[in-house]
């Protein structure tokens, strides 16, 4: 099938639209997500198609629809699940850390949880402190979850696809900011069209002078940065990491091997963050013997996300900080 | 009327033994379960000890101001409950737990614990801090440049690699105390050789190497674990993929789940020292004489990629074109010399790589499975394991791993 | 049909011996914790068994229960073996989570024991999305939710039955009420007093039932579940009972008296209580009796003596275990 324009609302809506035709078990649960069609269109002209039964709004009960959606995926259901904001996952944290996580080892490996749980996150619409977070390195730290991240409207659509086909749970980080980034898709006619599992790190951008690695929104600043220092000669490797659990780290530290130089970006906070855990497996990889200098992060939430847009924007990495941050990184002396 | 044993109980998580304090009740009373019976004082705190059961206290076993172990008995009941389970052997002689062997207990609990990053050889004591980066520091361990007689220009005052390149280029002299870097086998020559055609001269340096490389590995203390491999499976799935690259995959995971089989002899110390990560060597077998090549660990990678990998590594090994990275932390070596009708042998060991692995041919063999008897395609190989890293059981337990994965 | 109906002399037999098992199971936990063979805390349903036995038993196959961290007698009573359970509590290969889980986490789900869980609350959403999967499969199976008293003061209560209500759901949320949340008296505890109660906020007719009274028990759920099986929306049970051991191991019973431990032991037993109405109705005799409690005695012993026989776990069955796949680059 040939690739089509579209951004990566459309390009989710038309993954759900696959799992829905092609495997019964799956149903969508959220709130606002049937007339309405999602708080952000994501699932627009679902309801229509499918029915009230499998796509289901909800009661406002963050913690019945993920507690929901544990006890279905259990007992042989496939649920697809939004959480209207990321920020509201907190209200759902217990069905998600203490059941969902911890079923499948918890019964000794005789349930899979196999539900998908839809996070739109990130900051820069003004919708400041509480609609605005990047929690991803949560669950990340959460043995028992799988966390994925696209960037890209095809990755939106396969990386969803491959979500529903895992047997575990996975959470899965979407920026509200790319919803309407758009770009190259190829629909799949069905689920199992993605059966090789969730993918790990994809090379972007290849260049032998430092290796820049992000996900989600930050890896498309990542890119626009690496033509920006391009123009001042610096040749940077940008990296998508697509899922932050597993990390899949192979690639990085190959490029770090090449490159020397390791610059991460990520929209959430800095400490105890995926840059941090990206940083360390590097360091403790072979890639140590080729290091140049040491590795730099570039991470927002200093503060929680302020309302103001100045404020806001110098709460969330830019691609101007990026460029200024490789450049501060090629200046060291090697 | 059964005798019932009030015992111990756990007071605490962490209590091991505890004080009774006073008895609460005398022989000859009639108690009811939830009724106290003691006080006793643990680790944390004063508690009173609660009856299990109705009955008659018959006999007190410990005294007031005496200690008693957790689970040892201190008064005796009689009762009309039962004795639940009187009489049962409870001691736990546990089955051995199945089949599969225990990996080492540092390797299992943490399936996705990174590798220290420790180097591969302690370094000496230094007199002063040397300030570089990871890379020059590397660099200057090869070429055996101390950095002490280098000076550092960067803005920082650290050594930059255009020091260090200054240095090599005619500067500080090589540190006579600076070891040689570890050249395995013929690559160093084969390496060299490529800049100086002649495949006379290339088959006298790389005899010279691999005679060097011998003697050193006959004095390190090594032995050789068999195994007969069903090599069915491999066949089945390898898709085309070499059959170095199939077990090279597998030696890699092996090497992951039994780090203790992932380290070098450290004489100096006299300590093993972990290896940085996985890198499996492949012998290959040139007109030139034998050559090694290396891969980075193959089993990180999508099958397709560790294929190609190997295969340039191979081309590379044929060529005369051995790289740095070849010679460099390598885990372990593949010589495989079923191409050539041998059945099994042993294979010298690489120094310092701690195993080698021989692969004898495949040949169909009749074997039992589920009680009949099948004709398999059957392959021998032998693990060489340096006795001074790792022992006998270290090494059956990375080959169960191997052949496991080979086999599932 | 019912898989076990205490009115006929079968079921009677059955019931008894489903009561005394869950009983000399736990006594049996008792006699190994104070051995130090038992490596974590237990909470003991001891005084509770009616409860279980009642509501299990008027289920039919295919239904499901979701449990709670009190939960050895849910799991005995809906046909769990006593010997994986307690090789579980051994932290055995054979326990029904390979030694994993422990006490809190024993789950069955091939024969609909959904799991226990060590959240107070944490399996009543569960028990909606089980149920809406049961309807969404087109089976008409019901989900028996057991909770305790505590668990009506979580948000997770609140949102399952609303959750449950407005989408009629075929679950039926079945409170033990044994007084006491750890310490918290549920009058103390509870706005209102009644669990049950509580339904009518969620269009559901709340049902208190004696939860020591084990016939009263099976007719009530009874009932209920044939009304939610019809497609009747769900339903809540409040069953009335009493623990007579601690929460869990380090209890000191600080928040109630010896004095009502025995009056319930004494007047309300839920075990004498059913042999006294069986005998009386004619269903057991006296030597009946006796085999029942003799049969769950040999049972228990024998569970034991197997059970410690069991292999240890090896931390090799640790790799990878927390997920059902792991990718290639994840290893």
């Amino acid at each position: 099938m040939s690739a089509e324009t579209m951004s990566c609302a459309k390009a989710l809506n038309a993954a759900m639209r696959v799992a829905l035709t092609s495997d019964p078990a799956t149903f969508l649960a959220g709130e606002d997500i049937a007339v309405y069609g999602g708080a952000f269109g994501v699932t627009e002209g679902l309801l229509a198609d499918f029915g009230a039964e499998r796509v289901r709004d909800t009661p406002i009960s963050e913690d019945a629809i993920v507690g929901m959606a544990v006890g279905a995926a259990i007992t042989g259901m496939r649920p697809l699940i939004e959480m209207q904001f990321a920020d509201f996952v907190v209200n759902a944290m217990d069905p998600l850390v203490n059941q969902a996580a911890k079923l499948h080892f918890m019964y000794g490996g005789n349930v899979t949880v196999p539900l998908v749980l839809r996070l739109p996150g990130g900051g820069g619409t003004g919708a400041a402190q509480q609609h605005s977070q990047s929690l991803e390195a949560w669950f990340a730290h959460v043995p028992g979850l799988k966390v994925v991240a696209p960037s890209t409207p095809q990755d939106a659509h396969d990386l969803l696809l491959a979500a529903v086909n895992d047997p575990d749970p996975v959470v899965f980080v979407e920026h509200k900011l790319l919803y309407r980034e758009e770009g190259p898709v190829t629909v799949r006619a069905a689920l199992a069209d993605v059966d090789g599992g969730l993918p790990g790190t994809a090379v972007r951008r290849e260049g032998a002078d430092l290796t820049i690695v992000a996900y989600s929104l930050t890896a498309r600043k990542a890119e626009e940065a690496a033509e920006a220092l391009a123009e001042d000669g610096i040749d940077a490797t940008v990296l998508d990491l697509r899922s932050l659990r597993p990390l899949d780290l192979g690639p990085v530290i190959d490029a770090v091997t090449r490159t020397g130089r390791l610059l991460v970006a990520h929209e959430a906070p800095g400490p105890v963050g995926i840059g941090a855990e990206v940083v360390a497996g590097v360091v403790g990889s072979r890639a140590f013997d080729h290091l140049l200098s040491p590795p730099v992060r570039v991470t927002g939430g200093g503060t929680p996300m302020p309302y103001a847009p100045a404020l806001e924007r110098a709460n969330i990495p830019q691609v101007e900080d990026i460029v200024a941050a490789a450049r501060r990184l090629m200046a060291e002396d090697d | 009327m059964a005798e019932l044993q009030v015992r111990m109980p756990a007071l605490s998580a962490t209590m091991e033994d505890a004080l009774v304090l006073s008895w609460l009740v005398a022989p000859g009373d009639v108690v009811r379960s939830g009724q106290p019976l003691a006080e006793v004082s643990t680790d944390k705190v004063d508690m009173e000890l609660e009856s299990p059961y109705d009955g008659t206290v018959d006999r007190i076993l410990v005294p007031e101001g005496e200690r008693a172990d957790l689970g040892a008995p201190l008064l005796v009941l009689t009762s009309d409950e039962e004795d639940l389970l009187g009489g049962l052997d409870l001691d736990g002689d546990a089955e051995e737990p199945a089949a599969t062997p225990a990996p080492s207990p540092a390797a299992a609990p943490a399936p996705t614990a990174a590798p220290p990053a420790a180097p591969a050889a302690a370094p000496a004591a230094t007199p002063a801090a040397i300030v570089t980066s990871p890379l020059v520091r590397r660099l200057a361990r090869e070429r055996g440049i101390d950095l002490h007689t280098v000076t550092g220009t960067g803005s920082r005052g650290q050594i930059t690699r255009a020091d260090l390149e200054a240095a090599a280029a005619g500067g500080s002299a090589p540190s006579a105390a600076a070891t040689p870097p570890a050249a395995p086998s013929a690559a160093s020559s084969a390496g060299s050789a490529g800049s100086s055609p002649g495949n006379a001269s290339r088959r006298r340096a790389i005899r010279a190497a691999t005679a060097r490389t011998t003697v050193r590995s006959a004095q390190i203390p090594q032995f050789t674990l068999y195994r007969r491999i069903d090599a069915g499976r491999v066949n089945e799935r390898r898709e085309g993929r070499s059959w170095s690259t199939e077990l090279a995959r597998a030696l890699a995971a092996a090497l992951w789940r039994h780090p203790e089989c992932n380290a070098v002899w450290d004489e100096a110390q006299e300590t093993v020292v972990p290896l940085p990560g996985v890198r499996v060597g492949i012998a290959v077998d040139t007109p030139d004489g034998l050559v090694v090549v290396a891969v980075d660990d193959p089993d990180a990678v999508a099958p397709a990629q560790a294929d190609a990998a190997v295969r340039a590594a191979v081309d590379r090994g044929r060529n005369g074109r051995i790289v740095p990275e070849d010679m460099q932390h390598v885990s372990t070596t593949i010589s495989n010399l079923g191409g050539l009708g041998v059945d099994r042998f042993n294979a010298l060991l690489v120094p310092p790589q701690p195993t080698i692995l021989s692969v004898g041919r495949i040949v169909e063999s009749p074997v039992v499975v589920d009680g009949h008897v099948r004709v398999r395609p059957m392959m021998e190989v032998g693990l060489t394991v340096d006795h001074r890293v790792a022992d006998g059981a270290d090494g059956a337990r990375f080959l169960e791993t191997f052949v496991q994965r080979l086999e599932g | 049909m019912a898989r076990l109906d205490p009115k006929t002399p079968a079921g009677a037999r059955d019931a008894l011996r489903t009561m005394w098992t869950i009983r000399r199971f736990e006594e049996a936990l008792e006699d190994l914790y104070s051995r130090g063979m038992l490596h974590g805390t237990n909470h003991l349903s001891i005084g509770q068994e009616a409860v279980a036995v009642g509501a299990c038993g008027a289920l039919e196959d295919g239904d499901l229960i979701t449990s709670t961290h009190r939960g050895h007698g849910h799991s005995i009573a809906h046909g769990g073996d006593p010997m994986r359970m307690m090789a579980e509590l051994l932290g055995r290969t054979d326990g029904y989570c390979r030694g994993r889980g422990g006490s809190m986490h024993i789950a069955d789900v091939a024969s609909g024991n959904l799991g226990a869980n060590g959240i107070v609350a944490g399996s009543m959403t569960i028990a909606v999305g089980a149920a809406l999967s049961m309807r969404m499969q087109g089976t008409d199976a019901v989900v028996v939710c057991f909770f305790g008293d505590g668990a009506a003061n979580e948000g997770s209560f609140h949102e399952a039955l609303n959750m449950a209500g407005v989408w009629d759901l075929p679950v039926l949320f079945l409170c033990e009420n044994n007084q006491y949340g750890m310490s918290m008296a549920q009058d103390a505890s509870t706005a209102g007093g009644s669990v049950a109660a509580r339904g009518a906020a969620y269009g559901i007719e709340g049902v208190e039932v004696d939860g020591n009274d084990l016939d009263a028990v099976f007719t009530a759920v009874q009932a209920e579940v044939a009304r939610i099986r019809a497609g009747g929306g769900p339903g809540l049970v409040e069953a009335i009972t009493y623990r007579y051991r601690g929460h869990s191991k380090s209890d000191r019973n600080l928040y109630r008296t010896l004095d009502e431990i025995e009056e319930w032991r004494t007047e309300r037993d839920p075990v004498d209580r059913f042999e006294a109405a069986a005998v009386d109705s004619g269903r057991l005799t006296v030597d009946e009796v006796d085999e029942v409690r003799e049969e769950a005695r040999a049972a228990i012993r024998d569970a034991v003596g197997r059970a410690v026989r069991s292999p240890e776990p090896d931390v090799s069955d640790l790799v990878d275990a927390a997920y059902a796949q792991v990718p290639e680059h994840g290893r």
